[in-house]
């Protein structure tokens, strides 16, 4: 799965020389045991006290207001952009589509580009 | 019974792992339908940790901060697809190393 051939196993092996990867290694082994000392340090249960749907929907559109207006902003330029991307791929299918029932209603008229269809 | 009576350690461990998943997943795969399901695993997880902090305090803060998390990982995740529809029609693979260069 994760093997590209040779040609990808000699360049992850000029990646992967252990001065490339010593320091990184070692500031990752030095974060993950400030990690796992920061969880265990944390105690008691997680709630004691259950959080209503009336909070949250207070909350929300009180002093977060503002930030549920960015979001909605967020979202309208995720779904522009995503049309945007994803409507040239549909269109060019669809004008693909369109030449070909086109190119195929005139070889059915003609009978010499039906045969070029056919040697093809 | 009100609230819950598992440790708070025990959810940020989850957490921590499930994001350590994430990325794994994020580095080890070619496959940009898999990296963005990764990238969804990496959002996911720092919502829980928000979801328990939030929990803990008895503040609705941390949900909320979930609902946030949730839309900007539904407009990555319309773009990510959007891209993956151009990059399929251009380089007609779905691994990244292909699209490792930008032509113009």
């Amino acid at each position: 799965m994760l093997n590209l051939g040779e040609e990808g196993d000699a360049r992850e092996k000029q990646w992967l020389s252990p001065a490339v990867w010593a320091g990184p290694t070692l500031l990752a082994v030095i974060l993950f045991a400030e990690l796992l000392y920061i969880i265990s340090s944390v105690e008691g249960p997680v709630s004691t006290a259950q959080v209503t749907a009336k909070q949250v929907g207070l909350t929300l559109f009180g002093p977060y207001v503002l930030a549920v207006e960015i979001a909605s902003m967020l979202l309208l330029a995720g779904l522009v952009g995503s049309y945007h991307l994803g409507r040239r791929a549909l269109d060019r299918n669809i004008h693909e589509a369109d030449a070909r029932a086109l190119s195929e209603s005139n070889s059915n008229s003609t009978s010499d580009s039906n045969a070029d269809k056919g040697a093809q | 019974m009100d609230g819950l009576n598992i440790p708070l350690s025990h959810i940020l461990l989850v957490s921590s792992l499930l994001f350590a998943v994430g990325m794994l997943g994020l580095m080890m795969r070619r496959n940009i339908i898999f990296i963005l399901m990764s990238l969804e695993v990496m959002l996911n997880s720092t919502a829980l940790a928000f979801v328990a902090a939030g929990a803990h305090w008895g503040q609705p803060d941390g949900q909320i901060v979930f609902m946030l998390i949730l839309s900007v990982a539904a407009a990555e995740v319309a773009v990510g697809l959007g891209l993956v529809l151009q990059i399929q029609r251009r380089f007609k693979s779905l691994d990244m190393d292909n699209a490792n260069r930008m032509q113009g």
